[in-house]
């Protein structure tokens, strides 16, 4: 698995187009932190979060989708995964490494971009506070890790690149772009007492809400969702919901990792 | 036997701390009061007294020293009425179960408090049919369970650089006129300034922080609301910085609203004129609800998350207020832009019947919704010649922004050694 | 993703059918303190005797910290399916049917909106009430429906006018006492505006 994890990284540093990507971080980060001379310090949840969450929203999970479903339908299209399979190693520890570096080499580069637009911001006379800094960049850092995720068993799902491309940018639509929209019409047919704890149910769905949602909470913004979410709300505010977080965070990756290993595995054999 | 002697001495003990410290306030002050002649000024000694009194003639009583006075009747501990009477330097404890019970209660006319601190675990003072009343420089310090200051028919009276903490309404005015309320200071309350039923009021200058909501003006005419500080009521999912719910003819200027979850709500209110408040950080800036013939003039809106929005509201002129997400083009330099600023009302409209959808608030699929079935141009809440400058506030510039510098060198230090590593091992 | 997506769409269909089959009685909800607001005036419910409640058929249901603010909300949405109102027993605090509650109106009743009007569980209760209290009307819920609700201060006015009989009169009172005729010619014409 080390040895997958390693030649992954590798392979990731030495792409060219792997820089493209954190200067793309760079500007991005750059001119969301400048943005608003008059301010002169970034905290709390403001309108410039609640920009920078959405652009966020926006850019990482459709790059890290198609990163990550490429990175595996890349080998399956080239014969390198039948390469690979002619060594005693389980799918389930190819898939771990290949996602391992991947997310070594993506949060690297977005952790390098994000500190030098601190950086830039500082230079240019920015304030930020330490804890709004920490919200967004771990909320960040979560985007990756989900749809790296997502990428990767997406990628051991498709026979080519090109199916690969179009699942990842389908997926990225509907969870991001028409989420609330599909949710709206489907509980517009559930009785009114269903409409909150289904939106919660799908809530834990949605990595990319999920994630929104735990930002404003944090962000100490979570009255804005209403009576409905109170209950939600101080619970999350809570030093325990970490450990919510962290078993979320733990039980997709597991289901994710075993979806896609069972479907190599089905695929070795063939 | 040993015991016995034990006894003995412990009840001495318990005697003498209680003893010299607490005095009955019945047999103390009251006779002193009572004795008191029209226009006396009686000094109390410093001491705890346990007990209420009552203050019906023109007599001022002044603590010298640290003077308690404690009760937990049901009856107010202190009960003034009368006229001018003068109540100086004493710090008043509530601890009564009494629902409506209260550290001072004032009818009457022409009485000044000052310097006067009430713990209380009820209501801190009521005033009852009384006018002419000052209260300076005092504290009321509550529970949560009534309110700080407590107006009831009582008019032209002054409340002033008054810190009133943790109770239910910090200033409740009911069926009370021509009250200035000025430079007071109310902090993690139910409503920091509540009033209902009330005409002419003047609100100024006052700091409402941290409670549910910050200025509530209900049924009323007339309030003059002026360079407060509504800011920070922001943690209760019914937060609000002001509240204007069928409120008439107010003049709202100058304030500050700040960081809260709702910066100004205008409801079933006319003819409020609303001008040169700062309105920033919120979550939402500006909500207008039933709301008709109102002006809102040369605010400024920023960094609020949501701007602002409007439903079932009409004639309300906004205009010239400075928006900081307007886009904006002056072809003719006025200070004006050319392009009306409009806020689109879907997401309120959206949650208003269902509030389950506002988890939604700013989702960038909402956005993208939002966009795509724009509301017809009737609906909007339209500026229609933003300003394009603001006075620039006084930037105070964070400086030690140590940590900040650090984390970023500590990030790109980071990177780059994995990038170094991963890319050499071979 | 879809395939959870799909499995959460079945889980709603199937509550769907499960909510349209089991049709029970209509319960109000308990009252939350800290987050509960009137529907009508905006203003935190407390888990008193004033609060009330509507249920509207879809089961949403809405709180009122005032009695008077409840029928202003009915009264101003003919065109909604309710399923059921209620409201408090003075006493015990015990959620009633409204159209099944007795009332007593009186004005000197302090309710959070000013609308002065208390609710009972029984006739007996409610008399008990009016018998102590000088002043009252005991209602019935069908009475109540013609109740007109008013809460101006022409009724304050008076009120006052009772207090300064008995008080010795002082010019600062005299003088507030003038606005505020005053102000109620204002608001007697505001209404006229309306109208």
């Amino acid at each position: 698995m080390w040895t997958i994890w390693q030649y992954e990284l590798r392979m990731t540093l030495r792409q060219r187009s792997f820089y493209s990507l954190l200067l793309l971080w760079v500007t991005v980060l750059s001119l969301l932190f400048l943005l608003q001379s008059s301010t002169p310090s970034i905290e709390g949840y403001t309108s410039i979060t609640a920009t920078i969450a959405n652009v966020a929203l926006y850019i990482i999970p459709l790059f890290m989708l198609i990163n990550g479903s490429f990175t595996v339908a890349n080998e399956l299209e080239n014969g390198q995964f039948r390469l690979i399979s002619t060594y005693p190693l389980s799918s389930l520890l190819y898939i771990s490494g290949k996602l391992g570096g991947q997310l070594v080499a993506q949060a690297a580069a977005f952790t390098m971009g994000f500190g030098i637009s601190l950086a830039i911001g500082l230079f240019f006379g920015k304030g930020f506070s330490l804890e709004w800094m920490w919200a967004i960049y771990l909320f960040c850092i979560g985007l990756i890790f989900f749809f790296l995720l997502t990428g990767v068993t997406v990628g051991s799902f498709v026979r080519s690149r090109w199916q690969a491309l179009t699942i990842s940018v389908t997926i990225w639509f509907f969870l991001v772009m028409i989420w609330p929209t599909v949710l709206i019409g489907v509980l517009g047919h559930a009785p009114y007492t269903w409409v909150s704890p289904l939106m919660k149910a799908a809530l834990f769905v949605n990595p990319a809400e999920f994630l929104r949602i735990i930002l404003v909470i944090k962000l100490g913004a979570g009255a804005v969702f209403g009576q409905s979410y109170d209950a939600l709300v101080n619970m999350m505010e809570a030093p325990s919901s970490w450990g919510v977080i962290a078993v979320y965070c733990g039980g997709f990756l597991t289901a994710a990792l075993l979806l896609s290993s069972i479907r190599l595995n089905r695929r070795k054999c063939q | 036997m040993l015991k016995l002697v034990f006894k003995y001495i412990f009840t001495i003990l318990v005697l003498l701390f209680l003893s010299p410290l607490s005095m009955k306030a019945e047999t103390t002050l009251q006779s002193k009061v009572d004795g008191a002649a029209n226009g006396e000024k009686i000094e109390i000694e410093a001491g705890v007294y346990e007990g209420a009194i009552k203050i019906a003639k023109s007599v001022t009583l002044s603590g010298n020293g640290n003077v308690v006075l404690r009760s937990c009747e049901q009856t107010p501990i202190v009960a003034i009425s009368g006229q001018a009477v003068q109540l100086r330097g004493v710090t008043i404890e509530y601890c009564g179960d009494e629902s409506e019970g209260a550290g001072i209660y004032i009818s009457g006319s022409n009485h000044v408090l000052e310097d006067i601190l009430v713990k209380t675990n009820h209501f801190g003072i009521r005033l009852e049919d009384a006018s002419g009343i000052a209260i300076e420089n005092s504290s009321v310090i509550g529970n949560k369970n009534g309110n700080g200051i407590d107006f009831w028919q009582s008019s032209h009276n002054v409340v002033k650089n008054v810190m009133i903490k943790n109770v239910a309404d910090g200033l409740y005015l009911e069926r009370s006129d021509d009250n200035s309320i000025i430079s007071n200071r109310i902090d993690g309350s139910r409503y920091g300034i509540h009033i209902m039923y009330s005409n002419d009021n003047l609100i100024e200058k006052n700091t409402s922080k941290h409670n549910i909501t910050g200025g509530m003006v209900m049924e009323a005419f007339g309030t003059q609301i002026r360079d407060n500080v509504f800011s920070f009521n922001d943690s209760n999912v019914n937060a609000q910085g002001l509240l204007l719910y069928r409120a008439f003819n107010s003049f709202v200027e100058g304030n500050t609203l700040e960081s809260n979850r709702l910066g100004i709500f205008v409801e079933e209110s006319e003819e409020n004129i609303i001008k040169n408040n700062k309105v920033a950080r919120n979550f939402i800036g500006f909500q207008f609800k039933q709301a008709k013939k109102n002006a809102a003039e040369t605010n400024d809106f920023s960094e609020n998350v949501h701007d602002a929005q409007a439903i079932d509201s009409e004639d309300n002129e906004v205009r010239g207020n400075y928006w900081d997400s307007a886009a904006m083009v002056d072809s003719n330099n006025d200070g004006r832009s050319d392009i009306p600023h409009k806020s689109d009302p879907y997401f309120l409209s959206l949650t208003e019947n269902i509030p389950g959808y506002r988890l939604f608030f700013q989702s960038p699929g909402l956005i993208f919704l939002q966009t795509m079935l724009k509301s017809p141009p009737e609906k909007l809440l339209t500026d229609v010649a933003p300003l394009i400058n603001r006075d620039v506030q006084e930037i105070n510039k964070e400086s030690g922004q140590v940590d900040m510098v650090f984390m970023a060198f500590a990030m790109v230090t980071v990177s780059s050694i994995i990038f170094i590593f991963g890319r050499k091992r071979e | 993703m879809n395939k959870k997506f799909l499995s959460i769409m079945m889980v709603g269909i199937a509550m769907l059918i499960i909510a349209a089959c089991g049709k029970d009685e209509v319960k109000p909800a308990a009252i939350k303190e800290d987050s509960d607001k009137c529907e009508v005036c905006n203003m935190a419910v407390v888990d008193g005797p004033h609060a009330t409640q509507i249920v509207l058929e879809d089961g949403k249901s809405m709180v009122f910290d005032d009695i008077g603010c409840m029928y202003g909300y009915l009264d101003k949405n003919k065109d909604k399916k309710f399923a059921a109102e209620f409201v408090r027993d003075y006493h015990d605090k015990e959620w009633i049917k409204a159209d099944k509650a007795f009332y007593v109106y009186n004005k000197s009743v302090k309710t959070p909106m000013a609308y002065n009007v208390v609710s009972f569980k029984d006739e007996a209760r409610a008399k008990k009430f009016a018998d102590k209290n000088d002043g009252s009307t005991i209602l019935s819920a069908e009475k109540l429906e013609d109740h007109s609700w008013e809460r101006n201060r022409d009724m304050m006015m008076k009120n006052k006018m009772k207090h300064h009989s008995h008080s010795e009169g002082n010019k600062m009172e005299d003088a507030s006492h003038e606005k505020i005729s005053e102000h109620d010619m204002k608001e007697e014409h505001k209404k006229e505006d309306m109208h």
